[in-house]
């Protein structure tokens, strides 16, 4: 029983990180009809902007958090403005953004080992040691406590922010209908630039925290971007509750398969996943499939 | 207050407007009537801001409008009640109308003239809380221009309302039309020729992208040519 219990703290920890980089692929997915395959070069931004932040600078550890979370938002907008948008004006093919956005993902990655360096850094210690106890039930490591507040804090602001602010109505005016919101009043290049915004700092809450988890390094993005992608679809791409649940699952899924299984099919269960519900349920579990306007 | 001038759009090669001059003055209906194809929606879609063109230029209340974005378009007080209507299937009626008001920040106003939309179309009223895909297609066509109005428009550009809509719904949506026009200046694009050209005081004949005709609407109604190419004879 307490191991079952274990496993769970320790697949939610871990489904919060896909779970809060998944909704930016969906975010994204939703208002340019798109995968967005540099999203993950964000998530590697952050970890590092946070490292820099404590070790060189020594900012606490909160502001670097903090500093790291906007720095990466503007990133990811940055993305947006010199790659896509461009592209955009000119009436590209959405075919034309995706493979962008996966040189994108090379050239951060890249950018990183030629400027900085391919080594894995171990984050400086900024949260107790130890673990903590919960009702004697199971233990978790302060850091997983951390990404799971994390995660349901910003998972609901999101929420919030969608359903009952002028701009997440924006939003999604803009999934559901680019040229009917244009109509609206609706700026369709700003709107655009904040759902990057919000897709970035959820990615980069999940990119500084698995850098405390993990380590840093400049994959950090790349094994975590692919595997929250599978999160997505399996949930059901354009669909915000889905990602969430897409990444619990795979999180859960993931960590109960290392344990009561073998700690070697750990990378290959999300693909797996990916795989079935292509097959099985394209428009994922909790999607809605897109509907072509004629 | 509308004035559109040697307006040309291209779709990939296809010469989709070719120096296309239009005229709208304040208070009046003006009607562009065309078969399928003809351009008469690029040319709302590019006053709008959704296409760009090529050349020409297009002033509204004598400001240069031809190269601005399309929610500046719309805040200087052009609606546009698109073709097919595009409402927001997966939102409520009163969330649509919201959306119309989306640059308006007076709370007392939006619901003032979202009174005055469900005063025109009562049927939205009681269909408020629905989902707007559930709607016929006559209410959409009601949605849709309601929306527009919502944004207390100067200028409404209107796109085949009554496309795909039964006879008597069609005279429906005509007479709102015509209450409609008693405080908005209206650019009316139509297939059915025989409504816009009783409900408008002048139209335009667009024909495989040019202006072939134009005159009062009384003219264009007993025209020999108007009557046998868009009015069945």
């Amino acid at each position: 029983m307490n191991e079952f219990v274990q496993q769970v703290l320790n697949g939610l920890a871990i489904g919060s990180v896909y779970a809060l980089v998944a909704v930016g692929y969906t975010l994204v997915f939703g208002v340019l009809r798109f995968i967005n395959f540099a999203h993950g070069s964000v998530l590697t931004f952050a970890a590092y902007v946070s490292l820099f932040s404590v070790l060189v600078f020594k900012v606490p550890f909160p502001f670097a958090f903090g500093a790291s979370l906007v720095l990466s938002g503007l990133f990811s907008i940055m993305i947006e403005r010199q790659a896509y948008r461009p592209l955009r004006a000119r009436g590209a093919p959405n075919l034309n953004l995706l493979i962008t956005s996966i040189g994108v993902s090379l050239l951060v990655e890249n950018a990183i080992i030629v400027f900085y360096s391919a080594d894995f850094f171990v984050f400086p210690r900024v949260l107790p040691s130890g673990t903590v106890s919960l009702l004697g039930l199971a233990t978790a490591p302060p850091i997983d406590l951390l990404l799971t507040a994390v995660a349901v804090f910003l998972m609901s602001a999101l929420y919030m922010f969608v359903n009952f602010s002028k701009m997440g109505v924006a939003i999604q005016a803009l999934a559901h209908d680019r040229d009917a919101a244009a109509l609206m009043g609706i700026n369709i290049n700003l709107t655009i630039a904040y759902t990057f915004f919000i897709a970035g700092v959820m990615a980069s809450s999940a990119g500084v925290l698995i850098g405390i988890k993990f380590n840093v390094n400049p994959y950090l993005g790349g094994l975590f971007g692919v595997k929250s992608f599978a999160a997505a679809v399996v949930g059901g791409i354009g669909s915000i509750p889905g990602s969430y649940f897409g990444g619990y699952l795979i999180g859960l899924l993931e960590t109960m398969g290392a344990g009561y299984v073998s700690s070697n099919y750990k990378d290959a269960i999300a693909f797996v996943l990916l795989v079935l519900i292509l097959l099985f349920k394209p428009s994922g579990l909790l999607g809605r499939g897109i509907q072509e306007k004629v | 207050m509308l004035k559109v001038e040697g307006l040309n759009v291209f779709y990939g090669g296809i010469h989709a407007l070719a120096d296309v001059c239009v005229e709208v003055e304040e208070g009046e209906i003006v009607t562009i009537i065309g078969a399928n194809g003809a351009g008469k929606s690029t040319l709302l879609r590019t006053i709008s801001g959704l296409v760009r063109s090529r050349s020409g230029s297009i002033k509204f209340r004598d400001r240069d409008i031809t190269a601005a974005p399309s929610h500046e378009i719309v805040a200087m007080g052009i609606a546009h009640a698109p073709e097919g209507r595009r409402i927001f299937g997966n939102l409520t009626v009163r969330h649509n109308l919201r959306l119309g008001a989306f640059l308006r920040t007076r709370a007392s106003e939006i619901e003032r003239d979202m009174e005055r939309v469900f005063r025109l179309f009562p049927r939205l009223k009681e269909r408020q809380g629905q989902l707007a895909g559930t709607l016929s297609g006559g209410e959409q066509q009601m949605l849709c221009m309601g929306r527009a109005l919502m944004a207390a428009p100067k200028l409404l550009l209107l796109d085949e309302p009554s496309m795909g809509l039964a006879p008597v719904l069609v005279q429906e949506i005509y007479r709102e039309i015509r209450r409609i026009r008693e405080d908005v200046t209206i650019l009316l694009v139509e297939q059915n020729a025989y409504q816009a050209l009783r409900v408008a005081d002048r139209g335009y004949v667009l024909e495989t992208g040019r202006i072939v005709m134009q005159g009062p609407c009384a003219q264009l109604r007993d025209d020999p040519v108007v009557k046998k190419a868009y009015r069945g004879g």
